[in-house]
């Protein structure tokens, strides 16, 4: 079973090394994609902020932390956690 | 073990960040035993959810994806509705936003319990797993045309010809006019109404202390 790591207490320049390493960018306030554009939730649509994020492995889904998104996450790729 | 606790038992507690956890972690990750969440409550709760037995009947019959969300989110709202009234506004709003009124009132269907309750009510009626399949989902699917959602504000005259209207235009196999607490008389009254309105249904009554559901079900084919 995936291991989950809270990382709401992660510095956020180290927030921002990690969504780099997964080969997205950060203007510090939102992920962005590497053409710089704002990175949009798969679910909701809205811009994710770097400080409410929720990263999946696989496809590496990087997801806005609410619950309709992370309901519909589960919904479409079952209990991975 | 409570599934909160085996849930908690994977979560790391404090941790010391570092360049070289990260990497340690993102080797993990890559091989897919890891995920990283800003509050791991919001992934207890959601799974949580899918734990539940109601969950589990309904998922039997329905194969929609946006159902089984909406489904999911109506759960989740029950819990909230309890527990943090912030959270509740939020995912109501985000509900909303992405699936419509519509889908509100599906996950509010959910929340309220009446799921439970239709499907004892189309029990009776339902002789096979396809036509109870069939049921759920064109409840679901026409909840605009198959549920009245009584409030205390309602005007009872208004309300009572909406759903005669709707009654006379689709013959709907089961329509229902629900209400809570104190909206409870005014869909009593729209119910009497209603009944002298229509012909060719039989009525059930589901009743607590907190809530009340009229199912008008079809006795007559259209």
């Amino acid at each position: 079973m995936t291991e989950l790591v809270p990382i709401k207490d992660m510095p956020q320049e180290l927030k921002i090394m990690l969504v780099k390493e997964l080969g997205y960018d950060s203007d510090g306030t939102y992920v962005l994609l590497k053409n710089g554009e704002k990175h949009l939730d798969r679910y909701t649509g809205e811009p994710v902020r770097i400080d409410n994020m929720a990263i999946f492995p696989g496809s590496t889904i990087i997801l806005d932390n609410n619950l309709l998104s992370i309901i519909s996450f589960l919904e479409e790729f079952g209990d991975v956690v | 073990m409570s599934s909160n606790d085996a849930i908690a038992g994977m979560i790391k507690g404090v941790l010391s960040w570092t360049e070289d956890k990260i990497k340690e972690y993102l080797t993990k990750f890559k091989h897919r035993d890891l995920a990283f969440i800003e509050d791991p409550q919001t992934i207890t709760l959601a799974v949580e959810q899918r734990k539940k037995s109601e969950w589990d009947l309904f998922k039997k019959y329905i194969d929609d994806y946006d159902l089984r969300v909406l489904f999911q989110t109506g759960l989740t709202l029950r819990v909230l509705e309890n527990t943090n009234k912030d959270r509740l506004e939020s995912l109501r709003g985000r509900i909303l936003k992405k699936h419509g009124p519509k889908g509100l009132h599906i996950a509010q269907f959910v929340q309220n319990g009446f799921f439970g309750k239709y499907i004892g009510n189309i029990l009776e009626r339902a002789s096979t797993p396809e036509e109870l399949k069939s049921g759920i989902k064109n409840l679901l699917n026409n909840i605009e045309k198959t549920c009245l959602f009584v409030n205390v504000r309602d005007d009872v005259e208004k309300r009572s010809q909406e759903a005669i209207i709707k009654i006379n235009a689709n013959c709907p196999e089961t329509f229902i006019i629900s209400s809570i607490g104190s909206a409870m008389k005014k869909c009593e009254k729209i119910k009497e109404k209603v009944m002298k309105g229509i012909s060719g249904y039989t009525i059930e009554l589901y009743k607590t202390d907190i809530k009340e559901i009229y199912f008008f079900n079809r006795s007559s084919p259209t």
